[in-house]
């Protein structure tokens, strides 16, 4: 009997989700949206690490009446705080629930999901906690920060069946369903090369000077740094300056790569693989899938469409597309089929409506733990070759790379003890 | 001798990174040779953390002694193992296995962790007695590793975890999910479902069992119908839930025919998630259930299967969903109003268009709504008609209408009725429609020759509106007739091509600007300038293109305000060159300290890569600027690259 490999489960549940999948673009009178529900009816939800781009999502989240948000866990006084006033403010009650430590929150039996939005190094550690927990969950990007993280999320949420939506949320975005569809209907003809919107890729090893820790009530440094490796306490750090240290954070192809690679490998149909080839250059790197299509990683060149662009070149078309949504697309024929988005790239609010209408239904959510655990193994295979500064071949059903021993030594860091996934 | 003096250039260098935001690929440099000498002797944490991280790439077995004595340091242990972790060779495992008998605590824990991270299947019996331990931690520590196994003695172990151990029962349910799973992947599916019926039956959290009975379903414990059917009967919340997965799942026919069976005999509540599920499944037979759902259930269901009829139905559905568009529950219409707008089938256009004709009232605004959404091409000549209602949500409906479904033949009319109202209230959404249409325009060439044409003799509010059209219909022919307006003789027109030319939507736009601001109309320069340092500050231009532009924009800038755009721009995308652009207009009084800024920023975020230049600068700035803050972030700079 031919061995059965990781890959076979996940071509099953990401080929469930094509072929289910609901439009992704919700509507507006979706289930339980714009009428009263019965606080038995409610998601109940908590938070865990809600700083800036989390409370963007909790306010969406509070706009759905059939949501009830009851607890907040953060190492920091003032987030958890801020996070009370936000939402006792939106109820009118005093009743959110301020915890310092996410297992009070894990704990909680009547909580049935899970805000994450803790930094990049708690991302998938918290996740899988949360599926150990029984808690479905909505977790901000990048959901790891390597090749084994990522596989350890779509192994948990295998095993416990819970629902995850990583905050991708792009994938329920007007415009760039748009641009997939184009590219799904074969409009574009035979798709050559895609193009995802990175950052400059490098991080720093550096640590910032040491300060003295505060008290565990205002910031838990240990708990903060969680499985990452030790190092002195300094206030910039939790203050938002982890990003672009490598402990802490994968690097600026993941930054915007967790959107637009996973973007244009759901666009060009690739959600259950990755490309076999990596040839890293000074602004990113170029990609090439088994069938000879281009993945280029770039920061540079865009043609003005927002943030987090993508273009999608075919034989018989091309089109671009970022966060402001518009696009341009050629040949000109084909803007006679497009509709007007308003809806900007950043906004998550339709797509945090698909994860509540999953966490009611049970269907696989747009970017559920298996298609995003894929879309960052691509990121990160990018960034060892980008770090290692030479092409890199690789294998995406074994993920492994050939013949090259310390690019796959990086595909995975050891946790400090007592963390494991 | 020569080693030492490699370990202290080695350190040197470890140690001007922590100083600086570096930008180095890797962890740290030297050989395994220098980075062992650095493990070995009294240097800085930093640098003997650094060493071990870059250990963890080039490490072979001749590094495993030196780092293993580190697994012992509490300050230290992480990483080794760090290093260890990842070094393929065998003496690692003998390392660790050593130390599993060694180690206490917090660093025996990372051990174990790492144990079964490298799946040392050696250690198994070493984490078995571990995990019989009185250390709880550890022995929890020793369940998860021993999970990850599934060997014979590995699963004997866990399952008595789970039994004996009241304190490691829910990490022993974790690890037996762990060990089923991997023996799923094997293909060991009978071996897996005997330890999840296990699972099943031991007293558990209920996510657990729902975790378990997940795991038998793929294992194929049974007729998986069958228990799909006693899930969604079942009163038990959870069980329900697997049965709407199952739902999902299950993509045959016969699998409809037993939810529409069981649809009738649910609550309520739960009848509208199946109603839900159904839709998801996108599996037609399901339509007649629907209809009848849709017609006559009670509101929260009629609103979920007026959704499905969005996604299952055809033609057949439109009465149904009309009917309840005009509702007076809102969230049925509106449920209804977007159904009708996505339904697919070839007919579902030609009945909508129809019935347009003969209808009025709320129907009437629902379909012209529709018409629009859905872009019927058939219905123009009706919404043009409406355009002049003496109703304004019909009149306003139909101008939003317009704006997704008129092509290039009824372009100019529509044109010609927005220039006529003015500014009545109608002419912002008429505007607003043209804006959608101009994006839509598949001849650019065409509607572009549209515009232009219009644009003799037009009042001045007349050519601004047609050149801001122009915008959106973009393309070489748009750029052409902006031009020559921008450099007619009509001041109106050249006022307003300007401006157009500022807004432009691709940066294709930029040599003319350029041009413009150079030699075209003096009234002009200044705006069509401001419009070129745009281009550079909002599009993703390629480095030296911004910078090269950059330059372009300083040269041709006859006022200061311009100059200190380009010097500002200049911050957003940080680079040597740019701020080698900056500093020769330190010794300029009127740039200075504008200058001083934006080199202190660059400065701020290019010091890791390129120190010296830096330095230079910022020297330079202090000299030159009277900011005593500016001063004091430049001579912080300073310090960071000595």
């Amino acid at each position: 009997m031919k061995a059965k490999n990781r890959r076979d489960f996940l071509k099953t549940s990401v080929a469930a989700g094509v072929a289910i999948a609901a439009p992704t673009i919700v509507s507006s009178a979706a289930l339980g949206l714009g009428r009263a529900v019965a606080p038995s009816d409610r998601i109940v939800l908590g938070g865990l690490g809600i700083g800036p781009r989390g409370t963007v999502d909790l306010k969406c989240f509070l706009k759905n009446p059939d949501v009830q948000f009851v607890a907040i866990a953060d190492l920091q006084k003032t987030r958890r705080e801020a996070v009370k006033t936000l939402v006792d403010g939106t109820y009118g009650n005093t009743d959110c629930v301020l915890y310092q430590d996410m297992y009070d929150v894990l704990a909680r039996e009547d909580i049935d999901s899970l805000l994450i939005a803790t930094g990049d190094r708690w991302h998938t550690m918290a996740s899988i906690l949360a599926a150990k927990a029984g808690k479905d969950v909505y977790c901000e990007k990048p959901c790891s920060l390597t090749i084994a993280e990522s596989r350890a999320l779509a192994d948990a949420y295998r095993k416990y069946g819970r629902v995850y939506q990583a905050g991708t949320q792009r994938r329920t975005i007007g415009n760039f369903e748009f641009a997939k569809n184009l590219v799904r209907d074969g409009k574009l003809g035979k798709l050559h090369t895609i193009h995802a919107n990175t950052r400059p890729p490098g991080t720093s090893h550096h640590w910032l000077p040491a300060e003295p820790e505060p008290a565990k009530n205002v910031c838990d440094w240990d708990r903060w740094l969680g499985a990452c490796p030790w190092r002195p306490y300094n206030s910039a750090y939790v203050r938002g300056r982890w990003r672009g240290h490598f402990d802490f954070h994968g690097g600026g192809i993941l930054e915007w790569g967790s959107h637009t690679v996973d973007l244009c490998q759901w666009a060009a149909g690739r959600d259950a693989t990755a490309p076999v080839e990596y040839d890293p250059n000074a602004d990113g790197v170029v990609c090439t899938y088994a069938d000879g299509l281009k993945l280029v990683m770039r920061s540079e060149g865009w043609m003005g469409m927002g943030t987090c662009s993508v273009r999608y070149e075919g034989e018989d078309g091309w089109i671009e597309t970022g966060d402001s949504g518009n696009f341009i697309l050629e040949p000109a024929s084909l803007r006679t089929q497009q509709s007007v988005f308003h809806r900007r790239g950043t906004d998550p609010t339709t797509h945090i409506r698909n994860f509540l209408d999953c966490v009611k239904t049970r269907a696989l959510t747009n970017a559920n733990a298996a298609v995003v655990a894929q879309s960052h193994v691509v990121c990160h295979a990018a960034y060892i070759a980008w770090q290692l500064g030479r092409k890199l071949t690789f294998d995406p059903v074994k993920e492994e790379f050939a013949g090259d021993e310390e690019a796959n030594r990086m595909r995975s860091r050891a946790m400090r003890e007592p963390w494991h996934v | 001798m020569i080693i030492l003096r490699s370990i202290v250039v080695l350190v040197i260098s470890l140690v001007l990174s922590t100083a600086v935001l570096s930008q180095q690929p890797l962890p740290a440099k030297g050989d395994e040779t220098q980075l062992l000498a650095i493990l070995n002797s009294d240097a800085e944490l930093f640098n003997k953390a650094k060493a071990c991280q870059r250990l963890a790439i080039i490490g072979t077995s001749k590094s495993v002694p030196v780092v293993a004595k580190l697994l012992a340091d509490p300050g230290l242990s992480h990483y080794a193992r760090f290093a260890l972790e990842a070094n393929p060779s065998l003496e690692v495992d003998k390392a660790f296995r050593d130390a599993l008998g060694k180690l206490k605590g917090r660093q025996l824990i990372g051990v174990i962790n790492s144990v079964a991270t490298r799946q040392d299947r050696k250690a198994v019996a070493a984490l078995v007695n571990l995990a019989a331990g009185d250390d709880n931690q550890v022995a929890a520590a020793a369940v998860s590793a021993l999970g990850t196994f599934a060997t014979a003695e590995s699963i004997s172990a866990v399952q008595q975890a789970l039994t004996d151990k009241p304190t490691l029962r829910v990490t022993a349910a974790d690890a037996c999910l762990t060990t089923a799973d991997r023996l799923l992947l094997e293909e060991k599916n009978a071996a897996a479902l005997l330890l999840l019926a296990a699972l099943r039956k031991a007293e558990l959290p209920k996510h657990i069992n729902v975790a378990s009975r997940l795991g038998e379903i793929r294992a194929g414990s049974q007729n998986v119908n069958e228990l799909m059917n006693s899930y969604l009967r079942d009163k038990d919340l959870d069980l329900f839930r697997i049965g709407l997965e199952l739902a999902h799942h299950l993509t045959d026919a016969k699998t409809t025919g037993q939810l529409l069976k069981q649809l009738n005999d649910l609550p309520p509540a739960r009848q509208v998630l199946l109603m839900h599920v159904l839709g998801d499944r996108g599996d037609a037979s399901a339509l007649p259930t629907v209809v009848e759902a849709a017609n006559a259930g009670q509101i929260n269901m009629k609103i979920a299967a007026i959704r499905v009829l969005g996604m299952l139905g055809d033609s057949s559905v439109v009465p149904t969903l009309l009917k309840a568009a005009v509702s007076d529950d809102e969230t049925l219409a509106t449920t209804a109003s977007d159904s009708l707008a996505v339904l697919g089938g070839d007919e579902v256009d030609t009945q909508l268009a129809s019935r347009l004709k003969n209808s009025d009232g709320q129907e009437r605004l629902v379909l012209v709504d529709v018409a629009g959404r859905r872009g019927i091409n058939g219905v123009i000549p009706l919404l043009l008609k409406y355009v002049s209602s003496e109703d304004p949500q019909l009149r306003n409906s139909a101008i939003d209408g317009l704006g997704m479904t008129v092509g290039l033949k009824d372009f100019p009319q529509l044109l010609d009725q927005m220039l006529a109202m003015g500014s009545s209230p109608s002419a912002k959404p008429m505007k607003e429609a043209l804006r959608k249409a101009c994006q839509r325009m598949g001849d650019r060439d065409a509607a572009s020759k549209v515009l232009l044409d219009r644009m003799t003799d037009a009042s001045a509010a007349a050519q601004t509106e047609l050149m801001d059209l122009l915008i959106y219909v973009g393309g070489q022919q748009a750029l052409a007739g902006a031009r020559a307006a921008a450099e007619g003789d009509d001041k109106f027109a050249a006022d307003a091509a300007t401006r157009a030319l500022g807004r432009w939507l691709t940066p294709d736009v930029a040599p003319l600007l350029l041009e413009l601001a150079k030699s075209g109309n003096p009234a002009y320069r200044v705006r069509c300038l401001r419009g070129y340092i745009r281009i550079i500050r909002q599009f993703g231009l390629r480095a030296g293109q911004r910078l090269q532009m950059s330059r372009k924009a300083f040269a041709a800038a006859s006022r200061d305000e311009e100059r200190k755009l380009v010097l500002d721009t200049l911050t957003r995308f940080p680079s040597t060159q740019g701020l080698r652009m900056i500093t020769p207009h330190l010794g300029n009084a009127s740039l200075r300290e504008d200058a001083s800024k934006a080199a202190v920023t660059i400065g701020e975020k290019i010091v890791g890569n390129d120190p010296k230049s830096v330095a230079g600068a910022m020297r330079k700035v202090v000299a030159a600027t009277k900011n005593e803050e500016i001063v004091k972030r430049a001579k912080v700079l300073i310090a960071r690259t000595k």
